[in-house]
């Protein structure tokens, strides 16, 4: 208090002027605040609500943010984080009006244009089909091009190259990357034309790189939101609703109606958790569906233990003696009495159970008897990334970080809730 | 029933099944509360007044029940009616005020909610538009009357003082219009100041409303300030009943004369103050004859062999002592 008071003494009178609006200003005040009340909890609250709304927002609009569709194959295979995929390109004179494969057509009859390419490598095989495929497509049209490249094999780069930068040849066509790798530079004469595929982009790599099947993984990332999120909290609202007014009736009826749910529900909680899943999953088969009702077992007893817990000792409470001694009815008791005494401890577990709901469900999808192969899914691209874990790292590692900073930013908010609202942990 | 009596019970029984076996803690008490009058019921910890005071409404939950009397109030004999019947009675003609105000509100509805669900409940052929603001209105009245102000109808309950949410639950019970209003030790977690505003509200709603009030307490001061006649219960025995002056001035039965000697007094020197010895029996095994006799100072043959009726003394003023009755002559 001694040091606050010696800066305020010490502060400017605009600044002065500052503080004292904020004084005044209930809300912004009252989350400043928050940190001197709640100590540590208030930022983990804060950090980790930031990123449940950034994740929220991303699982409503991925397409908003995503470059690529999760399902097209986009580039070449595992091409790493910020890599540029290897496409072969047409390398042809600086002052060279050809740009793509196929400018180089020329009329029937003349002759057919000479194109480099290096002796044992596939660019030109693929040269020779794509020019083929090309060649079929203007044959019919009236200006009677055809495209029908001379193919000129050389023993390395190099040489091919130079036959360009000499004339010998009209292009070349080599990877992007050994053009990108420094020669460039040895043949400033040259420059890059077009893909000769004419569609994947040469230029620009992807910033989380490809999978084994050439898909963009960021994109399958921001995609794979959508899917976790929902499962997660379909999951968690399935349980709830059937948790919470079985935990209430059971709680506030008591007697052979509690014992016998008490009974089913333990029952079911001492299954290990991703095990019951599994069986279930594995008994309705994979649907998003399916795994929304297997992840919404396992977690009704929780919800049920839980409420029933908080029923029976709200039910001790004078208030609800009281409620009793106005005439109030055992609806109006469970319902206006009981169930709004209990929320708050129903609202921590929601969060809490999304997070492993998410972890559950990423877990069955690993396993592969989740989700169809299908649908963009990190427990999916986990468990494809695993296969290739030597020779792509970012295949495996993008996904399982996104799963644990979700899990981790829902179990933060919820523990941190679970700290501000329950007096009895914090005076510990 | 004469018509002055607003509550009579009947050789009233309440029995809790315990693993030990079943505890009367309310064991054959009779006791007439009469129209307009406050009556202190005292007695110490565990004597069964507040299981009585519960039994009054039925109200006893789990292990407790009525195992034989009658409760005729206004006419009804409340043991007869149903489970589904009890909601009307209570709130509406009977109303309770519990010992600790700070938990016996809902922490999560208004003051407002508290009341007008009560209007509401029990009072739905008001059309449902109307209703909350005539609810309101009532519970503006209300409330003003009992000295809180309109505004803070909108507080939750942990916004108020003990003494205020005190006067809420009062409100609750005025709400209706309750003949009955069953007060379960009211100031105990009061302090003396806000005790004594309390105690003059009630005397002042008693006469307003014509209110019949039945004071539970352990706190013989607060009965001698307030009440017109008094009740002393002793392990689940009604021991004595009379006008507040008369049981004050000449107590009848030996336990509460110990009561009263035991109060302390600012003239008592060091050493002076009574102490009564023993300690209250085990209702689980009572013992056998009078329950007071183990402790009493006067106690006599029969006294630990028959049970002494509880029969008047005085005009209106019963005990039950051996003292005062005849012992059976055809005993065998």
């Amino acid at each position: 208090m001694t040091i606050q008071k010696e800066n305020s003494s010490e502060t400017t009178p605009e600044a002065q002027d500052w503080t004292d609006e904020l004084e005044r200003v209930g809300f912004i005040r009252s989350i400043f605040l928050a940190r001197r009340w709640y100590g540590a909890d208030w930022w983990f609250v804060a950090i980790s609500t930031v990123m449940v709304i950034i994740f929220v927002i991303v699982a409503l609009l991925p397409g908003l943010f995503a470059p690529y569709d999760p399902h097209e194959i986009v580039g070449s295979r595992f091409l790493a984080p910020g890599e540029h995929p290897a496409v072969p390109v047409l390398i042809v004179p600086v002052d060279s009006p050809f740009n793509s494969l196929k400018d180089l057509a020329v009329p029937a009859g003349e002759s057919r244009p000479p194109v480099g390419v290096v002796q044992g490598v596939p660019t030109g095989g693929a040269l020779n089909e794509l020019a083929q495929v090309i060649d079929d497509e203007i044959k019919n049209e009236p200006e009677g091009l055809r495209l029908r490249p001379r193919i000129n094999r050389y023993p390395n780069i190099e040489e091919a190259l130079q036959a360009v930068a000499d004339g010998d040849d009209l292009a070349a066509v080599i990877q992007s990357t050994e053009w990108e790798g420094g020669m460039a530079e040895q043949f400033p004469t040259l420059r890059e034309g077009q893909s000769i595929t004419g569609e994947i982009s040469s230029t620009g790599g992807f910033f989380m790189g490809t999978n084994d099947i050439g898909q963009d993984v960021w994109s399958r990332l921001l995609w794979g939101t959508r899917v976790a999120l929902f499962i997660g909290f379909s999951a968690s609202i399935v349980a709830l609703v059937f948790g919470v007014p079985l935990g209430l009736f059971a709680g506030f009826l008591g007697g052979p109606v509690d014992r016998l749910l008490s009974l089913v529900m333990d029952s079911l909680y001492a299954f290990p958790g991703l095990i019951l899943a599994i069986a279930i999953t594995a008994v309705l088969g994979p649907s998003v569906l399916n795994v929304i009702v297997a992840i919404a077992v396992l977690y009704i007893p929780t919800y049920y233990r839980i409420v029933r817990g908080q029923t029976l000792s709200v039910k001790e409470e004078i208030y609800v003696e009281a409620a009793q001694s106005i005439g109030a009815r055992r609806a109006e008791i469970l319902w206006q009495y009981i169930f709004p005494n209990v929320i708050p401890s129903v609202a921590i577990i929601f969060s809490v159970n999304v997070a492993d709901a998410i972890l559950t469900g990423a877990g069955l999808s690993f396993l592969g008897l989740g989700l169809p192969p299908t649908i963009a899914d990190w427990g999916i691209d986990v468990a494809r990334g695993q296969r290739f874990i030597q020779t792509g790292w970012w295949m495996i590692t993008y996904p399982g970080l996104a799963i644990i900073s979700v899990v981790l930013a829902f179990s933060m908010m919820g523990e941190g809730l679970t700290e501000i609202f329950n007096p009895k942990l914090r005076e510990r | 029933m004469p018509d002055d009596i607003l509550y009579s019970i009947r050789n009233l029984t309440v029995e809790y099944k315990t693993r030990a076996g079943a505890v009367r803690a309310v064991d054959d008490v009779s006791l007439d509360i009469r129209r307009g009058e406050i009556l202190g019921l005292v007695g110490e910890s565990g004597c069964g007044k507040s299981t009585l005071g519960k039994a009054l409404m039925r109200l006893h939950t789990g292990p407790a029940s009525i195992t034989a009397g009658e409760l005729w109030f206004d006419g009804r004999d409340l043991v007869q009616l149903s489970e589904n019947e009890m909601p009307d009675i209570r709130g509406a003609e009977i109303g309770m005020v519990f010992q600790d105000p700070m938990t016996s509100l809902n922490p999560v509805q208004r003051i407002l909610d508290h009341i007008t669900e009560t209007i509401k409940t029990h009072e739905p052929q008001i059309e449902l538009e109307k209703s909350d603001a005539r609810a309101r209105a009532r519970a503006e009245e209300l409330v003003e009357r009992l000295g809180i102000r309109p505004e803070r109808l909108s507080d939750y309950p942990h916004q108020m003082s003990g003494g205020m949410r005190q006067r809420v639950m009062i409100s609750l019970a005025l709400a209706l219009r309750a003949k009955l209003v069953i007060a379960d030790e009211p100031t105990t977690s009061l302090d003396v100041i806000v005790e004594a505003k309390f105690l003059d509200l009630l005397k002042e709603l008693q006469q307003e409303f014509g209110l019949t009030i039945l004071l539970i307490t352990h706190n013989i001061g607060v009965v001698a300030e307030v009440a017109d006649r008094v009740a002393v219960m002793y392990a689940a025995k009604m021991a004595e009943v009379g006008d507040v002056n008369d049981v004050f001035a000449d107590p009848k039965h030996p336990y509460t004369q110990g009561l009263l000697k035991s109060v302390p007094n600012i003239r008592l020197n060091e050493g002076e103050l009574y102490k009564m010895g023993g300690a209250p029996p085990n209702l689980l095994h009572p013992p056998v004859g009078c329950r007071f006799a183990p402790r009493c100072p006067h106690v006599k043959d029969i006294c630990t062999k028959v049970d002494p009726a509880f029969e008047p003394v005085e005009k209106d003023h019963l005990a039950s002592c051996w003292l005062y009755q005849e012992a059976p002559v055809n005993r065998s």
